[in-house]
């Protein structure tokens, strides 16, 4: 960028605006964006001092300056950012300065803890930039974000509309995380992968805080760094920063020894700070800095740093598991979820995730579930296909690193899944395998290997970032391959220098006692080099291998974690006696899972199923159902003995899918959160108890548009729809629901529920029913389903 | 400003869940403490005010005035202002998202322990402001927030732009003015010389209102 930059090894910035806009009068609580018109010499004013300060680049005023922001204000996005550009261009006259266009967080959070969706967080980014590009500025700045999905979203909006360059600053706290608990690893390595121009951090704290922020982020990228800190801390009683502007320039230079050659200042330094700082540093060379010492993937919340072993967990996959494929063919998100949050329980570090099932749109399920999927578990993914459409719906929308599973050495997926994982940034799993098939021989496995790594060098993919499959055989077919696979796996680890993926339980496929097998194989292959297995993690022997083998190889320092996982490990049970003897009523109303699971299948030896579930399960929650409203158990207690009956639908829907049969429904209905509203316990409550009343329950979630439920219902044919509303505000949207499902003309019985409901009112919005609580939902739906 | 929650009040949290005169039964009781643990050892709470001169209900220096008959009321007399923002923050939240995939009960109970917890948080800094200005002989009234009575929540928005919440504690709005984190309170205290009268809010201005059975059964707790 420019001449000045070859005059200083530092590319300055500027300071605060809003401090200076406040001190010039700006009413506190007024966007300060509208000033550009409103007040542009003031604007300018604040630019050119910073310029005579001596920065290099200059924000524009359009931090806030986004639509959702600006509503109300009387403005358009392209008006504001036109204008704020021109003043700012028109300050830096002929100084040969930089104008930036900068761009700060929407205002509003993104799922899964917001409402805002990943496109309309784009979508708002877009116009932001197309505008800015439009306007002349010279490259986009964006700064003081927490939400590393939605930086994804603002890099993603700005690369896909312009060719200008970027920079992006992230908040953090002093525990090193932002408030939406990005960590810093976890933005060096989103943003690095994206290919963004500069990378650092500003705001929240001053330059002594900071520093030791920097030098993680430093650790974990080669990209240049920026660091723009408050004026020190602000006191807690006045608000007021403390220190001086020598003392922000003296604390600052510690950023220049550390190699950090982007600076300037946020919230509180002025532009005789940044005056400060420019002289202090004239003159000055940059410290030398190290290459990267670190490296992995990871979600915004959790990095898996590859230097050890790292257990990606295989159950999200539909192969060969009938549950799965049903959960997916239901949509039923719940159960996938589950599997996520057991996985990471057990210890997995990273999950695979596979949902290509026949005659399902397999990049439409892949957004839903990598968007699920990080709103409850806190680990990187790695998204299995061999779709690139779905490849890429899942690198999209998942915020942080992932892997893609896989290439292999065919030309044809490596022309066109390599590009995909260069543009977000992921790492790749190679199958060691191409036109030709498996190769009979380590060796020419290991060509493979070769000319995979070197397509996705030259497609810009990192040498880190490549990560082999040398393919595990079945040993009781070819026998011989075992020592092959490990071979090979010894020769890319060594050789080519290559992190090594391998699904490991293949190997016992067809033997007895297949564990034994799985856990020798998995070993040996650690000690070859295998740094990421794919195992079940659900499976104590293997992860318990793996807790000796980081041991053994040095990883776990100390044996710090294998003394916490076997020191104080639970005394293996002792062998069950004789179960006492209990009914499956019992043991729904006492909330026994494990009991209800193992009497279901007692039961299912003489009883058939609908039998069960009517002249059992239904009776016995019916019980439990009047208990509740006698006040003698209370809401907890009703679920848990919907949670253990659960168990045993789960072992019926099971015994019906084993021998082919149609899944038991007593009917299907439609559950909702309306439009506008996010509280979604009571309809979640509702879903259970309904589902353990033998209804097939179709969870549309929260926030629900109109049009959606409509659709739903007439898509999936279904009659029964219970919408939930907690606020007198999204009330409205209930009964716009309920109109359009009527206006449909789609045979249907609305039911509703909430808070700020009551039956009149209900009726007023020509709801057919309302329900008090959970209780009243099941009579409803026996009511009119039966 | 920092607040730290070391324990919860388990008779609320309790009454939240339905159980008021009733003996609680023990395995209830033992989820609820178990709860509460993990709430507090998830949550990480955050607070910001700001005190500003008032004329009517007009905050000086601002846009903003508070609508409504109800803070009319609530800040007669009253010649300042305090402006408030409490949230336990998203680990919470991400908390209670992750209980309501794996066990209802449990993600029931850990609801009820949020929002046990974030009243708490909210006494916590009204009892440590109450003390402050009483030094300096000022009363505060009690806290109203956007929502109840005829207070707007459309004034969400000002509110949160005036706090800067977003950038000091990490608090933002739905389109739909809904405060996420979920587990959050904005409100509003007014500052005058004479001692204020404390009222209590009724159900509207209670945490608990989404889901409580009492207010539901007809039955209010009162509190």
């Amino acid at each position: 960028m420019e001449d000045r930059e070859k005059l200083s090894p530092f590319q300055f910035l500027d300071g605060a605006m809003g401090t200076e806009l406040l001190s010039a009068g700006l009413p506190l609580g007024q966007r300060p964006e509208i000033l550009c018109f409103t007040a542009p010499e003031v604007v300018a004013d604040v630019h050119r001092r910073y310029l005579r300060a001596g920065s290099d680049v200059i924000y524009a005023n359009t931090f806030g300056a986004n639509a959702h922001k600006l509503a109300g204000t009387g403005y358009t996005v392209e008006q504001i950012v036109a204008q704020a550009v021109k003043v700012a261009r028109q300050a830096a006259g002929e100084t040969g300065a930089l104008v930036a266009l900068d761009v700060g967080p929407i205002g509003e959070l993104l799922e899964p803890l917001g409402t805002l969706s990943f496109e309309q967080a784009y979508d708002l980014f877009r116009e932001m930039v197309e505008a800015g590009a439009a306007a002349g500025a010279d490259l986009v700045v964006f700064e003081t974000m927490t939400d590393l999905g939605e930086v994804r979203a603002a890099v993603l909006a700005a690369q896909e509309c312009c060719d200008l360059p970027i920079y992006v600053t992230m908040t953090f706290e002093e525990n090193r995380r932002t408030f939406t608990g990005c960590t810093i690893p976890a933005m060096a390595l989103t943003l690095e992968g994206l290919g963004v121009d500069a990378i650092g951090i500003n705001c929240s704290l001053g330059p002594k805080e900071i520093l030791p922020l920097a030098q993680e982020l430093m650790e974990w990228t080669d990209l240049p760094v920026i660091v723009k800190p408050n004026a020190g801390l602000p006191d807690p009683v006045t608000n007021e920063y403390q220190i001086t502007p020598e003392e922000f320039a003296r604390e600052m230079e510690a950023f220049a020894d550390l190699g950090v050659t982007i600076l300037g200042g946020c919230c509180g330094t002025r532009p005789d700070f940044i005056q400060a700082l420019t002289q202090r540093l004239a003159g000055k060379t940059p410290g030398r800095r190290q290459p990267k010492a670190r490296h992995g993937v990871c979600c915004a919340s959790r990095v898996a740093e590859l230097n050890g072993v790292r257990v990606i967990g295989e159950r999200i996959n539909p192969t060969g598991k009938k549950r799965f494929q049903q959960a997916l063919r239901e949509h039923d998100l719940n159960y996938i979820l589950e599997r996520g949050i057991e996985q990471q329980e057990a210890g997995a570090d990273i999950l695979d995730v596979n949902v290509g099932l026949p005659g399902l749109d397999e990049p439409a399920m892949m957004t839903d579930v990598v968007k699920a999927l990080q709103g409850v578990v806190p680990l990187p993914l790695q998204i299995d296909s061999s779709d690139p459409r779905a490849i890429e719906a899942g690198l999209r929308h998942f915020a942080g690193k992932a892997i893609v599973n896989s290439v292999n050495g065919k030309r044809e997926v490596l022309d066109t899944v390599l590009p995909i994982v260069k543009r977000y940034g992921a790492a790749v799993v190679g199958l060691a395998m191409d036109e030709e098939g498996i190769p009979q021989t380590a060796e020419k496995r290991f060509e493979i290997a070769q000319r995979i790594l070197d397509a996705a060098l030259a497609h810009g993919i990192p040498r880190e970032d490549v990560y082999i499959d040398c393919l595990t055989l079945t040993v009781s077919a070819q026998q011989d391959q075992a020592r092959e696979t490990l071979k090979a796996v010894r020769m890319v680890k060594e050789e080519l220098g290559l992190h090594n993926v391998l699904g490991v339980s293949n190997i016992s496929f067809g033997l007895p006692d297949r564990l034994r097998i799985t856990e020798n194989f998995l070993i040996q292959a650690m000690e070859c080099g295998l740094d990421l297995p794919i195992v079940n993690p659900n499976q104590r022997q293997i992860m318990d291998a793996v807790a000796t083998y980081r041991v053994l190889s040095g990883e776990d320092r100390d044996a710090v974690a294998y003394i916490d996982r076997f020191a104080n490990a639970a005394p293996v049970p002792a062998a069950p006696g004789p179960a006492p003897q209990m009914e499956i009523e019992t043991a729904i109303a006492k909330g026994l899972k494990e009991e209800c699971r193992r009497l279901t299948v007692e039961l299912l030896k003489s009883m058939t199923e609908l039998e069960i579930i009517n002249q059992r399960l239904i009776p016995a929650l019916d019980r439990v159902g009047e208990r509740y409203e006698r006040q003698e158990i209370f809401l907890p207690q009703l679920i848990q003995s919907a949670n253990a009956s659960c168990e045993a639908f789960e072992v019926i829907k099971q015994s019906i899918l084993s021998r082919g049969g149609e899944s038991v429904s007593k009917g299907k209905i439609i559950v909702a959160t309306v439009e506008g509203d996010i509280h979604d316990i009571g309809k979640n409550i509702v879903k259970v108890i309904l589902e353990n009343y033998g209804y097939q329950v179709i969870d549309l979630g929260r926030d629900v548009p109109v049009q959606k439920v409509v659709d739903e219902a007439i898509r999936q044919d279904v009659h029964l729809i219970g919408l939930s509303a907690l606020m007198t505000t999204t009330v409205k949207s209930m009964a716009k629901t309920i109109q359009a499902l009527h206006q449909s003309g789609h045979p249907c019985k609305v039911w509703v529920g909430g808070a700020v409901l009551t039956p009149e009112y209900a009726k007023e919005i020509r709801a057919d029913f309302y329900a008090r609580d959970a209780k009243e939902s099941v009579d409803i739906a026996k009511q009119v389903l039966g | 400003m920092g607040i730290e929650l070391t324990s919860l009040d388990q008779r609320e949290i309790l009454r939240y869940l339905g159980c008021r005169e009733q003996v609680p039964p023990e395995e209830l009781t033992r989820e609820v403490s178990r709860c509460s643990r993990l709430l507090l050892e998830t949550a990480r709470p955050k607070t910001v005010w700001r005190l500003m001169e008032l004329r009517g209900t007009h905050v000086e220096g601002t846009a903003i005035t508070l609508m409504g008959e109800d803070i009319r009321r609530h800040l007669a007399d009253c010649s300042q202002v305090i402006l408030m923002a409490a949230t336990l923050g998203p680990e919470a939240e991400r908390l209670l998202m992750r209980s309501q995939v794996q066990d209802m009960a449990q993600a029931l109970i850990l609801d009820s322990c949020a929002s046990a917890a974030i009243e708490a948080v909210c006494d916590r800094l009204e009892e440590q402001l109450r003390l402050r200005f009483q030094e300096a002989g000022r009363y505060l009234t009690d806290r109203f927030s956007p929502g109840y009575g005829d207070f707007p929540i459309g004034q969400q928005p000002e509110l949160c732009t005036l706090l800067d919440t977003q950038r000091r504690i990490g608090l933002t709005l739905s389109a739909s003015n809904i405060l996420i984190p979920r587990k959050s309170v904005t409100a509003v205290l007014g500052v005058a010389d004479t001692p204020r009268h404390r009222r209590s809010h009724g159900c509207q201005g209670c945490a608990m209102y989404e889901h409580c059975e009492m207010r539901k059964g007809g039955t209010p707790c009162g509190g």
